[in-house]
């Protein structure tokens, strides 16, 4: 009976903290690993150089009054 | 027994834990009620404000919406009153005087030497609340204009849209065009290299940006496999650099807006308060 019980608290202690490694896990996502360029192409390359340039027409966005 | 003992110990402790692992959330979320609201617009128009031409292209922006707003208002109450002899206008003609009593802020804020993350919360600020006083002078407005008023005021604001902001409209182009040629340069320093013709182009505004992406790529493939290696990790350093200010830049916004608008207001209400002294003295 007690090695049952024991190990009945056991396996839950087990699930338990099985869940919060998970949760860990999901909380310590790199968040900028999303953002950061694989730079690999020139593609990326020219568009990184490019991420900066503005075109002409860009405006900012703003309610009209009419 | 003694064991079960522990281990009833042990998920009671992780029982009253768990409230406390989710309490963080939970206070941002408070903190992020009470918190200016910033819009994914205003962080992508704030990207380009780490560097004194991307700061000035934003202001001189908002300096031209704001003009181009305070002239239409000024059409569409000159419309109201004239159709509209009933009409209360006076709430928003305080509106339209608040919003341009903004406008000699920002050209002060223009002329001054201000770091990026500064200028950016200032122009997240100074947008809010021409936007609140636009919201709010439509509100005011709406419920006298009907479609033939607005037929009438559309007509009025064509030209005017054209010649009052003709030099505003150029500035920014100069300073966008500055700016372009700046950033390019930049690029071609990281790849190692330079491209001076390209880079006058830009500032002269005759070339398409097909080009200048054209440049970038011509550059690359002049690289040898090793400086392309180098350049792309100094791409990825920048690129986390710029990450990192632009998160800096947006946090400064949030803890300064709600302040800075106060300020603002106040700024506002002295200048027309003045502006009303010296017209009557």
């Amino acid at each position: 009976m007690n090695t049952k019980q024991i190990t009945v608290i056991l396996i839950t202690l087990l699930a338990i903290s099985a869940l919060f490694g998970c949760t860990q896990e999901t909380n310590n996502t790199n968040p900028q690993g999303s953002n950061q360029a694989q730079v690999s192409s020139p593609d990326e390359i020219t568009q990184n150089a490019t991420n900066d340039i503005i075109d002409e027409t860009n405006d900012i966005q703003m309610e009209e009054i009419i | 027994m003694k064991a079960i003992k522990i281990a009833g110990i042990i998920m009671m402790i992780l029982l009253i834990g768990l409230p406390f692992a989710f309490a963080d959330d939970a206070n941002t979320d408070k903190e992020d009620q009470n918190a200016v609201v910033i819009t994914p617009a205003d962080e992508n128009e704030v990207q380009i404000m780490k560097t004194p031409y991307g700061a000035e292209v934003r202001l001189l922006q908002l300096e031209r919406k704001i003009t181009l707003n305070v002239l239409r208002g000024e059409e569409v109450i000159r419309v109201i009153e004239k159709n509209h002899s009933d009409a209360n206008t006076k709430k928003a003609k305080e509106y339209l005087g608040e919003l341009e009593a903004l406008l000699p802020e920002i050209k002060q804020l223009l002329g001054e030497d201000i770091n990026a993350n500064e200028a950016a919360s200032k122009f997240v600020s100074y947008k809010a609340e021409a936007n609140s006083l636009i919201r709010s002078f439509r509100t005011e407005t709406r419920q006298y204009l009907d479609s033939n008023d607005r037929r009438e005021i559309q007509d009025a604001i064509k030209n005017l849209d054209k010649n009052e902001l003709k030099a505003l409209n150029e500035e920014i182009k100069n300073t966008i065009r500055n700016h372009n040629a700046e950033r390019a340069q930049k690029a071609f320093q990281i790849m190692g290299t330079e491209n001076e013709e390209i880079v006058e182009q830009i500032r002269d505004g005759n070339v398409t940006m097909k080009e200048i992406k054209d440049s970038f790529k011509e550059a690359y493939q002049g690289m040898t496999p090793e400086q392309k290696q180098e350049v792309g990790a100094k791409i990825k350093q920048e690129t986390a650099k710029k990450i990192i200010a632009s998160k800096e830049i947006i946090q400064q916004i949030r803890t300064e807006a709600r302040e800075q608008i106060q300020t603002i207001r106040e700024q506002v209400r002295n200048q027309i308060r003045e502006t009303r002294g010296g017209n009557t003295e």
